[in-house]
């Protein structure tokens, strides 16, 4: 794998797992609410 | 007629061709890149109470639309998802996923800009055309397209690749709901609740955003497997030393090389194990029908219970869940749908997809017939626990069918196939509420309480999933005589 391929997979990866985390965030902050 | 107008040739099957350089570890996100957008679809309800305030203001007034004729956006936008899938699955097979997904993006961007139109001028057909049909289109065509390549990429792992993609229109809603909530404060000053502007802006935002997947997508070439893209990157890395050593240890370095040749000069062994069966042929299969019940089933279980979640709970348990706690609840289930995605699919890969099934439907038959009665018995944690694994199996039903769709006809029309499939999940998101709404309705009608409604409710439920396990049990591989191989030795 080419140091362009690694810099590649490590953008894509971040460009979609940003987002997925933030949501996931999301929601698992308004779960706490079932906790209290 | 695809390569008519030259300046999107690159949208092209040919122009996606996968380099030697490419990883196939680049797809996923290409595909979650779609589905990360398309399941905005279930975050839709953020807009219902706007929507039916947009003359009013603070309350509906004469003239505002009634929430019941906003939820059709919805369901119109689900049939079409199923109808486009159906539809279109052969050329999105024959186009390749690039131009799919690009055709995807503007009828999904393209539906946000015509319901904000609606919204604005408050027509509401043109808020149904727009985000019902033409946005509908566009999840039916988002959610098949990265199906069959991704299967192609990963044949060694179909689940846990489709899973992974799949999981994405899951995570989607979750993304949405917040992004949508803060645009509309953000816009509030602009427009009415601030819900026209908002399409503008999510459309443009999710275009943008599918345009990564589209650029980022390629198809892998005819003669590629993993085996041999392995042996292709170990010969690369010898033939990078073999110019700092001697000619006779660049000789000695060559005999692997050839092994690897030869490596990659055998079929791709996954795909001779499966028939290959075109769209046309594997409708005719009974197969293609068993499954069809199965996903049809489990969805409908599925939807009972995500429809019902938050007054189910509070219901269930007066006084100590608040509105709020149930609201979490339901958080609770998106994440365990999503995340169900991706461990079912990649476990189906180890367990196989029959096992994977049979899990679903006699755990969760168990779990839909017990966990009621937790609730009856206060238990606050194993109630939840119960519907954290019933909402995973849900979410494992709709990723895992892929992978067994690949199993039973091959790859050459997988996607397409799917996109068949998909009815069954319209079907179910029309006959799912209607049947639960009118069983709890009967219930109540008929003196039962509203907390013992709901495991009646469950009860059936579970019969519904032990239909799903007796056509699981059913499912044997495909007669010979549907595989294009058969008929067809010169393009076998």
């Amino acid at each position: 794998m080419t140091a362009r391929t690694r810099i590649h997979l490590a953008i894509a990866w971040t460009l979609v797992g940003l987002p997925l985390a933030w949501g996931v965030w999301q929601v698992f902050r308004k779960s706490l609410d079932l906790l209290r | 007629m695809e390569r008519e107008i030259g300046y999107l040739s690159f949208l092209d099957r040919e122009h996606t061709i996968a380099g030697p350089d490419f990883s196939r570890w680049l797809v996923p996100p290409a595909a979650l890149a779609i589905h990360l957008s398309i399941g905005q679809a279930y975050a839709f309800s953020v807009f219902n109470l706007p929507l039916s305030r947009l003359i009013g203001g603070g309350a509906s007034a004469p003239g505002d639309w009634k929430l019941s004729t906003i939820g059709w956006v919805f369901s119109v936008a689900i049939v079409f998802l199923g109808l486009s899938a159906a539809t279109f699955g052969r050329w999105v097979e024959r186009v390749g996923p690039r131009k799919a997904m690009f055709a995807s993006a503007l009828c999904f961007s393209g539906g946000f800009f015509v319901a904000a139109l609606g919204v604005s001028t408050h027509q509401f057909v043109l808020l149904l055309l727009g985000y019902g049909v033409l946005g509908g289109i566009g999840l039916g065509l988002g959610y098949i397209s990265p199906v069959s390549t991704l299967i192609k990429w990963f044949p060694d792992r179909p689940g846990m690749a489709t899973g992974l993609a799949i999981m994405g229109f899951g995570g989607g809603a979750m993304i949405a709901s917040p992004l949508a909530t803060m645009l509309m404060a953000r816009f509030d000053h602009i427009a009415p609740h601030g819900v026209a502007p908002t399409f503008v802006t999510m459309g443009a935002l999710y275009f943008a955003f599918m345009m990564f997947g589209v650029f980022t997508v390629r198809v892998p070439r005819d003669d590629w497997h993993p085996e041999a893209g392995r042996a292709q990157t170990a010969a690369q890395r010898r033939a990078e030393n073999s110019k700092r050593v001697s000619e006779q240890r660049r000789a000695e370095n060559s005999k692997p090389v050839a092994g690897a040749a030869r490596g990659r000069e055998h079929p791709n062994v996954v795909a001779r194990e499966h028939p290959n069966v075109v769209a046309t042929e594997a409708i005719k299969t009974p197969q293609f029908w068993l499954l069809w019940v199965m996903l049809c089933v489990n969805v409908t279980a599925g939807i009972g219970v995500l429809g019902q979640a938050s007054p189910m709970i509070q219901e269930m348990f007066p006084g100590v869940i608040t509105a709020a706690a149930a609201a979490g609840f339901v958080g609770l289930l998106s994440l365990a749908n999503m995340l169900g995605r991706f461990f079912w699919s990649s476990l189906s890969d180890y367990i196989g997809r029959r096992a994977t099934y049979a899990t679903f439907f006699l755990l969760g038959a168990a779990l839909y017939s017990l966990v009621p009665s937790t609730g009856h018995a206060g238990s606050v944690a194993l109630f939840v626990i119960g519907y954290v694994v019933i909402m995973s199996m849900y979410g494992g039903g709709f990723a895992t069918i892929p992978a067994y769709l690949r199993d039973m006809f091959g790859t050459i029309q997988v996607g397409a196939i799917h996109g068949r499939l998909l009815t069954a999940w319209s079907t179910a998101g029309v006959l799912g509420p209607v049947l639960v709404n009118y069983i709890r309705e009967y219930q109540i009608n008929h003196g039962v309480a509203k907390a013992d409604a709901y495991t009646v409710t469950m009860y059936i439920m579970a019969g519904l999933l032990l239909i799903g396990f007796v056509c699981n049990l059913r499912v044997r591989p495909v007669d010979q005589r549907y595989s294009i191989d058969a008929r067809d030795p010169v393009t076998a």
